[in-house]
């Protein structure tokens, strides 16, 4: 599939494909990439993995083009905001504020400050929108993109802390997250006229009152000295506030324990199959997604749960496994969103082809019973999603978590057990392997893809 | 980093109109805000503040180195 995503920068366009990420940047925009390739800042950045490498392809000099064109490494699977546990966007906002006050030494700056310039590789916050660098003027000493990292950013956070406002639904409607003047009305009465709340939103919601052409105009300080001074002090205070707001760390919302026999079957299968890139459906407190990331996997986690994907983050992050965890429901993913629906691909658009293991497993009851889908549907989308295997359990109509979903309607899966399940699955896939477990009415299979 | 601004009365007052808008209400508003202007106009009021502790230290430095 082949991605323009990128359409709003004057400075240059982006193109995406399977293996690569070409980016031309037009006349506007080379003295932000001259920028970036001048800067001992960015290249600090870069070693450690925090800003895209960049590769120029062609100059003008070369080419006689006014154009320039760079390739950047392609980040393995691309996420948004809107699929962000509150813990991953926290980290986008430290990097970003982190690449910020760090060019601000050496005299340049970010010109917007919005998730949007960050991706994830695996848990690692990687800022990818290189032309965003540009050079300040000395004497300046207002940073405009403030307002938008306080949308984007601080107040969603707050908010989250607040009133637990889930962030992924935010983003998924609101590009630009929520301005003061929005937020203001959702937090709760007292608590809004007291720090940070007041500076962050009541204040400045009361200030925008006050609007007119004036306060556009650029400011200047009396001397160099002064505007790094005050943008220094102004970052720090960021800094701060965003301490202030890091997400209490989650605790999974789902706490079952793993039958040794199933994690004996998983992690042997995982053995076997020696997988590169695993998608872990429904991936609850993300053990299986350890397990895989262990045997040398990027795994993508996915879980409607936005307290599991932030607790996987955390010990992802703790432990430096390569794993992307995903507010994502499985039944509902995520949609294409954005300009004419082509900014941010769905999540089955990207996932199609991509992986070459899907696990599902503790899950497919959810799935057919709570969302009521079919399960040929179920397999006929895991077919698009894997490229070889699957790791999937059944989970019967006598199981009592099936029966706890099923509330009494037994009846409507009679026709429901291991043969129909098998039926269902060989429509794919063929069983290499499978594994009845003592305790309830479950069994586990290693599928392999027919196609 | 007033130096070089004319002394504009609005934007002068900048700073005294938004500390009075501690002791007023937020209260809905009906019309078409941009959303980034009440930031703006938080942070021109922080910058303004810092920006004259930052003149009123140097100021205290120079005293001081010369005695």
């Amino acid at each position: 599939m082949n991605q323009s995503t990128s359409f709003r920068d004057p400075g240059g366009r982006v193109s995406v494909t399977k293996d690569r990420v070409v980016r031309t940047v037009l006349p506007a925009g080379t003295s932000n990439l001259n920028a970036c390739l001048n800067s001992a800042v960015a290249h600090a950045f870069v070693e450690k993995g925090a800003l895209i490498a960049t590769r120029v392809l062609d100059s003008p000099g070369t080419s006689g083009a006014d154009e320039v064109v760079v390739e950047h490494p392609r980040i393995p699977f691309a996420s948004y905001a809107h699929e962000w546990p509150p813990a991953m966007l926290h980290a986008a906002a430290q990097l970003t504020l982190e690449l910020c006050s760090a060019l601000l030494e050496e005299g340049r700056g970010l010109k917007d400050a919005t998730p949007g310039n960050i991706l994830f590789r695996g848990s690692q916050p990687v800022f990818i929108d290189i032309l965003s660098i540009e050079g300040r003027n000395p004497l300046d000493p207002i940073w405009l993109a403030d307002a938008q990292f306080a949308r984007t950013f601080l107040i969603p956070l707050l908010l989250h802390r607040r009133t637990r406002y889930p962030l992924h639904e935010l983003f998924l409607f609101q590009r630009d997250g929520i301005g003061p003047e929005d937020a203001v009305h959702r937090l709760p009465a007292p608590r809004r006229w007291f720090p940070p709340d007041l500076g962050l939103v009541t204040l400045p919601a009361s200030a925008s009152r006050l609007e007119n052409e004036s306060i556009y105009k650029p400011r200047q300080a009396r001397d160099e000295g002064e505007a790094r001074y005050v943008l220094a002090h102004h970052f720090r205070g960021l800094r701060k506030k965003l301490d202030g707001l890091a997400p209490q760390s989650s605790t999974p919302k789902t706490t079952a324990t793993i039958p040794d026999a199933t994690r004996q079957f998983v992690e042997s299968a995982l053995r076997e199959i020696n997988p590169s890139r695993v998608l872990d459906i429904g991936s609850n407190t993300g053990e299986f997604s350890l397990m895989a990331a262990g045997a040398g996997a990027s795994v993508v986690s996915i879980d409607r749960n936005p307290e599991n994907a932030g607790a996987l983050w955390n010990a992802a992050r703790a432990a430096q496994p390569d794993i992307l965890p995903l507010v994502v429901d499985f039944a509902r993913p995520t949609p294409a969103a954005g300009w004419r629906c082509m900014e941010h691909a769905s999540f089955l658009d990207r996932a199609e082809d991509f992986f070459d293991v899907a696990l599902l497993l503790d899950g497919i009851h959810h799935f057919m019973v709570a969302d009521a889908i079919p399960l040929d549907q179920i397999f006929d989308v895991l077919a698009t999603l894997t490229t070889r295997w699957l790791v999937i359990e059944f989970i019967g109509p006598a199981d009592p978590q099936f029966r706890r979903l099923a509330r009494g309607r037994d009846a409507l899966y009679q026709w429901y057990g291991r043969s129909a399940f098998e039926d269902c699955a060989r429509r794919s896939f063929d069983v290499v392997k499978t594994l009845d477990t003592e305790s309830s009415d479950r069994a586990l299979y290693l599928l392999r893809r027919k196609h | 980093m007033t130096g070089n601004r004319r002394p504009n009365s609005r934007s002068a007052d900048l700073p005294y109109r938004v500390l009075a808008l501690l002791i007023v209400a937020a209260v809905p508003l009906q019309a078409y805000m941009d959303p980034g202007s009440g930031m703006l106009i938080w942070q021109l009021a922080g910058a303004f503040f810092v920006g004259c502790m930052y003149q009123a230290r140097k100021l205290l430095i120079r005293f001081r180195n010369r005695k």
